[in-house]
C-alpha cells in the first residue's frame, strides 16, 4: 500500500499546507524566492506536516491553526536541510541541485536563515508558549547532536548508548515533537500530547535505524548514494556498531577506503549487524504501535499505525 | 555613568557563557559581541520600565542573534580549501549560528514571549532580505543600497526599539551602526583592494555613469570619495540626534570617541599624503 493512501482523507488539508508552503517562504527578493522555491519543488514526503495533522486531530482540530504548525516544521526541516547542504558540501538533494551548487554557500546560509526565520514568524501567530517551549528546547539539542555528530566522526569506542543519544538527536526529536506540537496546538490533553511525543520517539527511532541499515544493503539507485558513504564519512551507525564487537573485525572496519569499501559492506552484513539491527528498529516499531493503542480509535490512530508499519518495511 | 557601564559589562559575560561550546571554540573563531551595539540596546531598554531581568533576556536574545548571523557570515563562498581542517571549520560555523539561534529562540521561549520571538524573527527575515540584495548587487541605486547596509546592521535594535516604543533612538542607532560598517568597509578596501560594500557600489556607478571608465587609481578614488560623502553625511546626522534628543552620558561619551577617531584618521591620511 503506497503511503499517501494510509492519509488521504488529509489531502484537502495537504494541499491548503502545500500553498502555505509556497506564500510563506514568498519572498521581495528574486533570488531568495527562487532558491527557496528551488528547494520547496523538489519534493519530499511532508512527513512532519502529515504527523502534526493526524495529531491534531485527537484535539479539536482546525486546519486554520494546525497549518500554521505544519508548514513551520517543515520549513524548520527545510532550513535545515539547506545548511546541511553546506555543511557536506552536497551537489545533489533529491535528484536536483543543492541551494549552494546551482549558485554557492552564501546564498545557501542567507536562504537558510531566511526560512528558519520564516518557520518562526510564522509559528508565534500562534499564541501557545508550550508548543514554543517544546520546540525550541528540541531544535537546541537537535543542534548540539549535530555538533556532537561531527566530533564523534571516526571515533571507534563508541557505544549504543550514544548511537541512540545521535539518532533521537538527528532524526527522532523533530517527528517526535511535530506530533506533540499538533496535539498541544489543537488543545488535546495532556495526556494525549505526551503519548503522541513518545509514538512520535519511536517511529523516528526506527525510522532512522532502518535509514543506516539501507546504507549497506540499498542500491545507488534506491538510496541517492553509493551503499557504505556513512561509513566512508566517518559515521558509526547500529550495524557497524555490532560488527564492531568482533575485535579483529573492528580492526578491519577501521581501515575503510574507497579501495575496500565494498569487502568492509560484505563483512559487516555478513556479521549479522543487519539482522540485529532490524531488531532493535523492530522494537521500537513495537513500542510505538503500543503507544498508539492507548489513545481514542479513529481514523488518525489508523492512519499513525499504517504510516508506523509502512516504515518498518520501507525499502528506501 | 558606572553603573551603565557595569551594566553592559554583565550582559555581554553572559552572552559570552551562553556563546561557550567547549567543541565549537576549538574549531572556530571566538564570536565578537559588538559592543557599540550592546550599548545602544542598553540604551533602548534603560528608556523603558522593564524589570531587570527582562533587560537581561531582551538584550542577550538580540545580541545572540546578531551573534548567529555574524557567524554564518564567516562561512566561506567557496569550497576550494577542502583540507579536513577548513571543512570542519565550516561545518562548524554553520553549526554555531544555527546553535546561536536556536539559544535566542529557547531563551524567550522559556520566558514565554511570543511577541518578541516574533519580533527578532522578522529582523532576521529583513536583515537576510537585505544581505542578498547586497551580496547580489542589485539595490537599484547607491541610496539603496546605503539602507539595505544600514538596516542589516541596525535592524534587530530598531525592531526592539519599535517594540518597547522607544522610537526616539531609533534614527541615532541606525546611523550610529551604518557609521561602523562604512568606516570599516573603507579600511578594508583601503588594506586589501576588496570590499563587498565598494564592489556593488562600484556596479551601482558604473549602472549610473558612464564617466566611470577611468583608470584603475581614479576609479578607487572615485569610489572612495563615494564612500566618504556617505560617511559624513551619516556623520552629520549623528551629530544632529544627539542635539536633539537627551542620550545617556556612556553612549554619547562613546560617540564623540568614535567621531574624534576617524576624523583624526582622516586628518592623517590627509597630512602623510
Amino acid at each position: 500500500m503506497k503511503l499517501k493512501l494510509m492519509y488521504n482523507f488529509l489531502q484537502s488539508d495537504l494541499d491548503i499546507i502545500e500553498q502555505e508552503l509556497e506564500d510563506t517562504i514568498a519572498s521581495e527578493h528574486p533570488l531568495l524566492q527562487q532558491a527557496s522555491m528551488h528547494l520547496l519543488k523538489a519534493g519530499g514526503k511532508r512527513i512532519r506536516p502529515v504527523f502534526v495533522l493526524l495529531a491534531g486531530k485527537f484535539g479539536n482540530y482546525d486546519i486554520d491553526v494546525m497549518k500554521r504548525v505544519a508548514v513551520c516544521l517543515e520549513l524548520i526541516h527545510m532550513a535545515s536541510l539547506v545548511h546541511d547542504d553546506v555543511i557536506d558540501d552536497a551537489e545533489l538533494r533529491r535528484g536536483k541541485k543543492t541551494i549552494k551548487a546551482k549558485w554557492d554557500n552564501r546564498v545557501a546560509m542567507y536562504t537558510g536563515d531566511y526560512i528558519f526565520a520564516r518557520s518562526l514568524e510564522l509559528l508565534t501567530m500562534i499564541e501557545k508558549p508550550d508548543a514554543h517551549q517544546i520546540l525550541s528546547k528540541s531544535l537546541v539539542e537537535v543542534c548540539v547532536g549535530e555538533i556532537d555528530q561531527i566530533q564523534d566522526k571516526f571515533n571507534w569506542d563508541q557505544n549504543l548508548r550514544t548511537y541512540l543519544r545521535r539518532i533521537k538527536r538527528k532524526t527522532a526529536l523533530l517527528i517526535a515533537v511535530s506530533c506533540q506540537i499538533g496535539a498541544v496546538a489543537s488543545d488535546a490533553t495532556e495526556d494525549i500530547h505526551k503519548q503522541l511525543y513518545k509514538f512520535g520517539y519511536y517511529i523516528g527511532m526506527s525510522y532512522q535505524i532502518i535509514d543506516d541499515i539501507l546504507d549497506f544493503i540499498g542500491t545507488e539507485e534506491e538510496i541517492g548514494k553509493p551503499a557504505g558513504s556513512d561509513l566512508m564519512q566517518g559515521n558509526i551507525t547500529l550495524p557497524v556498531l555490532y560488527a564492531m564487537r568482533d575485535e579483529q573485525l573492528k580492526q578491519k572496519i577501521k581501515t575503510i577506503s574507497e579501495e575496500n569499501r565494498k569487502e568492509i559492506l560484505s563483512l559487516v552484513i555478513e556479521s549479522g549487524g543487519i539482522e540485529y539491527s532490524k531488531e532493535i528498529s523492530d522494537r521500537y516499531l513495537e513500542k510505538a504501535l503500543d503507544v498508539l493503542n492507548e489513545l481514542p480509535d479513529g481514523r488518525a490512530r489508523k492512519a499513525l499505525k499504517g504510516i508506523a508499519k509502512y516504515i518498518g518495511k520501507r525499502k528506501f | 555613568m558606572n553603573n551603565s557601564y557595569n551594566d553592559i559589562e554583565q550582559i555581554k559575560t553572559t552572552i559570552e557563557t551562553q556563546l561557550k561550546h567547549p567543541y565549537l571554540m576549538k574549531f572556530i573563531e571566538q564570536p565578537v559581541i559588538d559592543n557599540d551595539k550592546l550599548m545602544l540596546l542598553h540604551e533602548v531598554l534603560d528608556d523603558t520600565k522593564s524589570s531587570v531581568a527582562m533587560k537581561r533576556d531582551y538584550m542577550v536574545s538580540t545580541m545572540l542573534v546578531q551573534v548567529a548571523l555574524d557567524t554564518h557570515e564567516q562561512v566561506l563562498t567557496s569550497s576550494l580549501h577542502n583540507n579536513d581542517e577548513a571543512m570542519k571549520s565550516r561545518q562548524l560555523t554553520v553549526l554555531a549560528g544555527v546553535y546561536y539561534s536556536t539559544l535566542y529562540y529557547h531563551l524567550l521561549a522559556k520566558i514565554g514571549d511570543v511577541p518578541m520571538i516574533r519580533n527578532l524573527a522578522k529582523g532576521i527575515r529583513e536583515i537576510n532580505e537585505h544581505k542578498i540584495s547586497v551580496y547580489q548587487k542589485d539595490s537599484g541605486g547607491i541610496e539603496n543600497l546605503i539602507n539595505s547596509i544600514r538596516e542589516i546592521e541596525s535592524s534587530l535594535i530598531q525592531k526592539t526599539a519599535d517594540f518597547l516604543k522607544v522610537p526616539h533612538i531609533k534614527k541615532l542607532a541606525a546611523e550610529m551602526c551604518l557609521y561602523k560598517r562604512l568606516k570599516s568597509e573603507r579600511e578594508l578596501f583601503i588594506k586589501q583592494r576588496f570590499s563587498i560594500l565598494f564592489d556593488a557600489i562600484k556596479k551601482e556607478v558604473v549602472n549610473g555613469e558612464s564617466s566611470i571608465a577611468r583608470n584603475i587609481d581614479e576609479q578607487r578614488k572615485h569610489l572612495l570619495n563615494i564612500c566618504d560623502y556617505y560617511i559624513e553625511q551619516t556623520q552629520l546626522q549623528i551629530e544632529k540626534q544627539l542635539e536633539q534628543f537627551g542620550f545617556s552620558e556612556v553612549l554619547r561619551t562613546r560617540i564623540n570617541e568614535m567621531l574624534f577617531h576617524y576624523q583624526y584618521v582622516k586628518e592623517k591620511v590627509v597630512e602623510e599624503g
